[in-house]
């Protein structure tokens, strides 16, 4: 008898088990990022100890200071956002347009918020320019941004349109994102065929994506928008579990399919274009880091979602730290590191998909 | 009466799938749906979820009409098993868990947890719960979609073919889990399926659709040789073996009447 109820307590207890492991793959990413920040905060032209590196920035006034303050500590924040940004919303996108190969980056998201930045740049007077140091900057960052959302948004109803025709599979789904992209890009190269020679040269090192870029009134601007839109895909969790499940079974679970995809969607284009608008377009971050959280610990969101968060910024920041050492004291564009990560994962991927089909 | 369904229809794009669709189901019953494919099976079981919205005609369920229920409220009383199940990353826990979802708010409580024990337990998935949904069999992956359903605590449970891509013996496994339920756990289930004997083995009662219309319904003996003529197309004998009532289907006109079948009760015709 007491042999039966042990017996009958084990398996909710084993998935409770289960499940704390899946939470401390989480804290063990947001362990990493301690070890990670205080790295990168000491990788550049003066090397600190540990010591030097707390006295340097509790005085923000000094030279070290003004160097952590200024350059280093926002490029960092800015990798740790962007990542966090992009990583959830790749998962989203998975999740609502049930494509593994989906993501801001492959559907041509990223292109069109990039285009939108750039028009916006390149034309409304006083919302941005380049300076004669080669960095764009943007005086109008609400401007910008909204342009950047529009953009996406283009892509992101193209996308949502061909998805709900018929008979049109995930690879086809791809490459009219794909397209889209080509689409786009071609846009942003009339743009800056228009520009002047020092706007040209910051927009093509912009394409790249360059995180030294934002100060902090625009990372204030980014994670404002961000951490909302994180948490709604947070409270959304179970739904999107369930929309994993198909649609038919998610709408017998109660789930309101079609207005969480549409909403999700957008949200998760406006993370993107956000994103886009300040550091240009980093690929491939948001279609590996998903994909990794679920090979290690499972596609179920309320992990899922955090993980990706939490790898997509110490992704982010490792790359960004070591495209900054490489050939220091050049500075590599980080965007060129991701994508020798993400084209290989992204043709698995392609492969792996048309093997199941 | 837990569903009564008067008048429905439903069109797609102007093509009528369903029409004039009346029928009741009790509580604690298994009611099995017939037809040929395009029949609207599928179709109908969609319209009584919210997953199709008929265009016409009455559904009441528990007296109250479907429409009257939100998503949420009408998934704590209907579930439903659809033809085919993604197999994804889940663990076959998630999946059953998720089943609670109408119940539960911000997330699963410890009582979500032992419910979808239960269930697990019930259909005998317990030794399977902390595997990913697609290393699973293609029975396996049904009962987890079954247990799923069963989670949500439904009155009524509609099936689309649960049984197709199953051996025998599963089939036999998930019929007579699904008439359980039905008789001994008072939840009624609309099963359609393709094969009719094993819906004559445990239906209680039957809908024997054809173009988007009920054709017949009633107890076993609404299943005639003409009926089978008439539905699907095809001569058949209807026989009991050892008190199984069985339709055995020929090829039309000249195999009807004619299989050497051997120790065969002829089916009282017409």
């Amino acid at each position: 008898m007491m042999q039966e109820t042990a017996r009958q307590a084990s398996v909710a207890a084993a998935y409770r088990r289960h499940t704390s492991t899946r939470a401390a793959f989480a804290a063990l990413l947001l362990f990493l990022l301690v070890p990670a920040s205080l790295y990168a905060l000491n990788v550049g032209s003066y090397a600190l100890s540990l010591g030097d590196l707390a006295q340097a920035l509790a005085e923000p006034a000094s030279r070290v200071g003004l160097v952590l303050w200024r350059i280093r500590l926002p490029r960092i924040v800015a990798s740790l956002l962007v990542g966090a940004m992009l990583g959830p919303a790749g998962a989203v996108m998975q999740c609502l347009l049930r494509n593994p190969l989906a993501s801001p980056f492959t559907m041509g998201i990223s292109h069109g918020a990039m285009f939108g930045a750039a028009l916006g740049i390149a034309l409304i007077v006083g919302a941005g320019g380049a300076e004669s140091s080669g960095r764009i900057f943007v005086h109008n960052p609400y401007a910008v941004v909204l342009l950047a959302f529009s953009g996406s948004l283009v892509g992101v109803l193209a996308i949502l349109a061909l998805a709900r025709a018929r008979g049109l599979g995930p690879a086809a789904i791809i490459l009219a994102g794909v397209a889209m992209s080509s689409l786009f890009t071609a846009g942003t190269t009339l743009i800056q065929y228009f520009a002047e020679d020092q706007e040209l040269a910051s927009m093509v090192y912009w394409t790249f994506g360059d995180l030294g870029r934002p100060i902090w009134r625009e990372l204030g601007l980014m994670g404002a928008v961000a951490i909302p839109c994180l948490a709604y895909f947070c409270f959304k969790r179970w739904d999107y579990n369930a929309i994993t499940s198909g649609d038919e079974t998610a709408k017998s679970l109660g789930v309101r399919v079609e207005r969480d995809r549409l909403l999700g969607m957008l949200l998760a284009s406006l993370v993107t274009a956000v994103a886009v608008a300040f550091v240009g377009i980093i690929g491939f971050v948001d279609l590996i880091c998903p994909h990794a959280v679920r090979l290690l610990v499972g596609g179920d969101h309320r992990y899922l979602l955090p993980s990706s968060a939490l790898l997509g910024a110490l992704l982010l920041l490792v790359a960004d730290t070591a495209a900054r050492s490489a050939i220091a004291p050049a500075i590599l564009p980080v965007g060129v590191l991701t994508s020798f990560l993400g084209a290989p994962m992204f043709i698995y991927l392609l492969v792996q998909m048309q093997s199941r089909a | 009466m837990l569903l009564k369904v008067d008048g429905m229809a439903f069109s797609y794009r102007a093509n009528p799938v369903l029409q004039g669709v009346t029928f009741e189901v009790r509580p604690a019953e298994l009611v099995v749906i017939l037809g040929p494919n395009g029949a609207g099976k599928s179709t109908l079981l969609k319209c009584l979820n919210g997953i199709l919205r008929p265009s016409g005609g009455a559904v009441l369920l528990d007296g109250k009409p479907l429409r009257a229920f939100g998503p949420e409220r009408l998934a704590r009383l209907v579930g439903y098993v659809p033809q085919a199940t993604q197999a994804n990353f889940m663990t076959v826990f998630d999946a059953v868990l998720l089943g609670r979802k109408p119940h539960f708010g911000w997330g699963p409580s410890a009582g979500d947890l032992e419910f979808a024990e239960r269930v697990l337990r019930l259909l005998g998935l317990e030794s399977l719960a902390l595997r990913r949904l697609h290393e699973l069999s293609g029975g396996e992956l049904q009962r987890v979609t079954l247990a799923r359903a069963l989670a949500q605590q439904p009155r009524l449970l509609l099936l689309d073919e649960p049984t197709s891509n199953l051996d025998i013996r599963s089939q036999l496994d998930i019929m007579a889990a699904l008439r359980d339920i039905a008789h001994q756990g008072d939840v009624s289930c609309l099963v359609a399926t393709h094969d009719i004997n094993l819906g004559l083995r445990y239906g209680d009662r039957f809908l024997v659709m054809k173009d988007g219309l009920i054709w017949a319904q009633g107890d076993a003996h609404v299943i005639q040789p003409e009926l089978i003529e008439e539905v699907y197309g095809v001569g058949a004998l209807v026989a009991e073996v050892h008190g199984l009532r069985l339709v055995i289907p020929c090829r039309a006109a000249e195999g009807k009447g004619k299989l050497p079948l051997v120790p065969v009760r002829l089916g009282e015709r017409g």
